[in-house]
């Protein structure tokens, strides 16, 4: 039988099912995410095919990192809720519910979000995880080996991660409501009514901080220095982002007021008054999509640059198909000869014949009682693919006997199907990176739209009632709306194109340089993000128009 | 000369669900001279709101006819309403409708800034306005930090502002004390003696007493009025008091 508490948990939920609902949708495609990377990389595990190593380690690493990054945005999006529900708790406390019997409402609540995210994201991912591992092996060139199988293992870890993430989140709520006064709770609601103050130490630290991270991108020469500096520079932007966010744009559209001839016009009269008066609680999750966006942006170009650029990273390195070096005595005769018999050699004994090869000798510094060495590299290509597998296999056995102090015998094409492993499990993973960041940023997105909505609709009611129409209405909340929401895309912009000279000196460290495919990837990720953000705007915008619009006289 | 004509208003609201009708109106006439006070008195629930409503064109009625200066504002094209509400109705509001994102200045000018009036112009009928009522010393604070006659005087500021034909009322002292009351009810009157018509809707007998004529409204139909013509305004009170008590004690003449 149910209880009291739990009766009451649930019905407050279907009246809030306009936040709710978009939560649970949430919470569910994390633990997905969650349960597909663990599956998916059991699966890897156990396929025992090869190069399976690599991207097992790939994947775990990501699933540990993705797994925290759900957690960090459960938690966040849990405040939010919690926030905007302050005031019904605060009606529940003036009917006489105790606080403990608040604790024990919100208890159920969590308990039942915990329970069915769980079920959802692990069903969902179950019947996902089969196809997400189809689509990594087609990413990283393995045919397709038909391993379908459900890991309970997944199931294991999945729930234990997300049984701990939620205990947080009911640690924390049952804090709130046990720390807020009744009336503080009919308050809260109100907080924020006064207009914000424009902190001048908040703007300087937010122009210097991001000047600090700027500084620090731009000044990189060495791929291992923007190894070095990327992280601190990542933290010096973010908080620069979030102090300019919430400082800087306040004092920016207090400039803007003060321009009389700028802020008398009916929709900028409205919709500057309207954001300072908000900023105070935009800024905060407006400069978390800014932070989310970088990040998707960040990932999505360069994981899909190394992708992409494999070939050219693989040229690079091997020139040819097949690359053999070795260390030779200085003041011996030239190795090249011994190398080109060898290698035709080795070929017309399968059949073969070598072409295109060339050769390349460096010198090696030496201590000085050892005798001076060079390093030869011979590259060459054959006339045609190796039909038989022992070709490649034999190739190392066969060349030491008449090269003793040989380097190194690499084939091109198991290099690529190496390098196809491992940046393709990168871009695998990105894209689910991506797919985190973007749950999370239009999660907030829409809950800032109807938040907005839900405190604005009063706000055009007055106004239509003094005379304003309801083009007037739909103009200034499209005005409103695009101030609001590209802002964050916008900086996003500029940090990408701040931290573009890093990130390539990063990816060098790849072997990838092709600096034209790297611009490439980062304009067509801005673009494709820019469509998708300008989908949810469209989307989003609706709701907030018709929470608007609800009360509206015609 | 006619300012306002009314001429058999009717209203039913049909609620959303179980489409249950309510008669607001029934049939409502009256007309209302350039230059009056009058005040519509009844209690709560005979359809005071509704009929201010529909008077500041925010509501449309379910029959008959509305005349603005021999206009009839049933012709008024819908997208043209809210220009119309702007250039030629003021309103004020039992809870006074203030923005709070809006200092008390920007508060009293926005009819202008959204009829797209110049800022020189703005700031030239904002002065003397702001003095008549009071408001000079508090125009850079906020709503929220002023006191309900404060509120109310800004509310009439902003309606005054575009010197309106009319100036609606809807229980303008219903949110505030006695004295306050007292206070604008004198204002409203003051304003009046420059010419301004006003047209105020409440349930109150001593707001009511500040009129020129009263005009008594019971289930959704106007059944009496009463002119103050010369007499003081307790004796006016007094009347208005007793015909309450008579009309509600059954009496129906007009
Ligand atoms: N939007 C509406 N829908 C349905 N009925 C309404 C609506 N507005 C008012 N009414 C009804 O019309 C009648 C008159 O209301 P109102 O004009 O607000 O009265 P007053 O302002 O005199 O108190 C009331 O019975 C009220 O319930
Ligand atoms: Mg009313």
């Amino acid at each position: 039988m149910m209880s009291f508490f739990s009766k009451t948990a649930f019905s407050t939920m279907r009246k809030n099912k306009m936040i709710y609902v978009p939560y649970l949708i949430t919470a569910s495609l994390m633990t997905m995410l969650y349960y597909i990377l663990s599956s998916v990389q059991i699966m890897v595990a156990e396929s025992g095919m090869s190069g399976s190593l690599t991207m097992t380690e790939i994947l775990r690493v990501s699933r540990w990192v993705s797994g925290f990054l759900s957690l960090i945005f459960l938690f966040y999006i849990n405040s939010f809720v919690m926030k905007r529900r302050s005031k019904e708790f605060g009606l529940f406390s003036v009917l006489g519910l105790e606080k403990g019997h608040l604790a024990k409402i919100v208890f159920w609540e969590i308990l039942f979000t915990f329970v069915s995210s769980l079920m959802i994201g692990i069903f969902s991912g179950a019947i996902l995880s089969q196809l997400m591992f189809l689509l990594l092996l087609y990413i990283v060139g393995i045919p397709s080996l038909l391993h379908f199988r459900f890991p309970f293992q997944a199931v294991g870890v999945t729930t234990i991660l997300f049984a701990a993430g939620w205990l947080v989140v009911l640690l924390y709520s049952q804090v709130v409501v046990f720390r807020s006064e009744p009336i503080a709770f009919l308050q809260s609601a109100k907080e924020g009514e006064r207009e914000p103050k424009s902190k001048t130490w908040a703007t300087l630290l937010g122009l210097l901080s991001l000047g600090a991270g700027y500084t620090l991108a731009l000044k990189v020469v060495s791929p291992f220095e923007a190894i070095a500096i990327f992280f601190p520079a990542v933290m010096f932007v973010m908080l620069g982002t979030y102090c300019l966010f919430l400082s800087g744009s306040i004092a920016l559209l207090k400039l803007l007021r003060r321009n009389k001839n700028f802020y008398y016009h009916p929709s900028n009269f409205i919709s500057v008054s309207g954001m300072i008066y908000r900023m105070k609680r935009n800024a905060a999750g407006l400069a978390s999509i800014c932070i989310l966006a970088t990040a998707v942006l960040v990932t999505l170009s360069s994981t899909v640059c190394l992708y992409l650029g494999e070939e050219d990273m693989l040229d690079r390195q091997y020139p040819r198909d097949f690359t053999i070096s070795s260390f030779w005595p200085a003041d011996s005769p030239d190795l090249f000869l011994l190398l080109k018999t060898v290698s035709s050699n080795y070929a017309k004994s399968y059949g073969l014949e070598i072409q295109n090869e060339y050769g390349s000798i460096e010198a090696i510094e030496s201590d000085n009682d050892e005798p001076a060495q060079v390093y030869y590299t011979f590259y060459f290509d054959l006339n045609q693919e190796p039909s038989d597998y022992a070709f490649y296999e034999n190739m190392r056995e066969s060349y030491l006997q008449s090269i003793p102090r040989l380097a190194q015998t690499e084939s091109k094409s198991l290099v690529r199907a190496e390098f196809f492993q491992i940046y393709g499990s990168l871009l695998f993973v990105g894209v689910f990176f991506v797919a985190l960041f973007l749950v999370t940023t239009v999660l907030i997105i829409y809950y800032k739209q109807i938040t907005e909505g839900f405190d604005d609709s009063e706000r055009f009611r007055i106004m239509q009632q003094v005379g304003l129409s309801h083009k007037e209405v739909k103009q200034t909340i499209l005005q409103q709306i695009l101030m609001v929401f590209f802002l964050p895309l916008l900086v996003a912009f500029v940090h990408i194109s701040v931290a573009f000279p890093v990130l390539l000196k990063m990816l060098t460290v790849f072997g990838m340089t092709n600096r034209n495919l790297f611009l490439l990837c980062v304009m067509s990720s801005c673009a494709v993000f820019a469509l998708f953000y300008g989908v949810i705007y469209r989307a989003t915008a609706g709701a907030y128009y018709r929470i608007v619009q609800n009360k509206q006289v015609s | 000369m006619s300012l306002l004509q009314v001429q058999h208003v009717k209203k039913i609201y049909t609620t959303r669900f179980g489409g249950q009708q309510v008669q607001a109106l029934s049939d409502v006439n009256f007309e209302i001279e350039v230059g009056e006070f009058v005040a519509i008195m009844g209690e709560s629930g005979s359809g005071k709101t509704t009929l201010l409503n529909i008077l500041a064109t925010l509501d449309k009625p379910s029959a008959g006819k509305i005349l603005l200066l021999q206009q009839d504002m049933a012709g008024i094209p819908d997208a043209k309403r809210a220009a119309f509400r702007r250039d030629h109705l003021g309103f004020v509001f039992q809870d006074f409708n203030l923005l709070d994102t809006f200092s008390v200045r920007d508060n009293i000018l926005l009819p202008l800034v959204l009829a797209r009036v110049p800022l020189a112009e703005m700031e030239l009928r904002l002065l003397p306005l702001a003095e008549q009522l009071q408001l000079q010393g508090i125009l850079q604070q906020y709503p929220y930090e002023i006191s309900g006659g404060q509120r109310q005087r800004t509310a009439i500021a902003r309606a005054l502002i575009t010197k309106p034909k009319i100036l609606l009322a809807d229980e303008p002292t219903g949110a505030l004390d006695s004295r306050t009351s007292e206070n604008l009810l004198q204002l409203f009157r003051q304003i009046n003696q420059n010419g301004q018509t006003i047209l105020m809707v409440t349930h109150s007998t001593k707001a009511a007493s500040h009129a020129n004529r009263v005009l008594f409204i019971k289930d959704g139909t106007v059944y009496h009025q009463l002119y103050r013509t010369e007499q003081p305004q307790e004796q006016f009170y007094q009347k208005i008091a007793d015909s309450l008590t008579v009309l509600s004690s059954g009496g129906n003449t007009l």
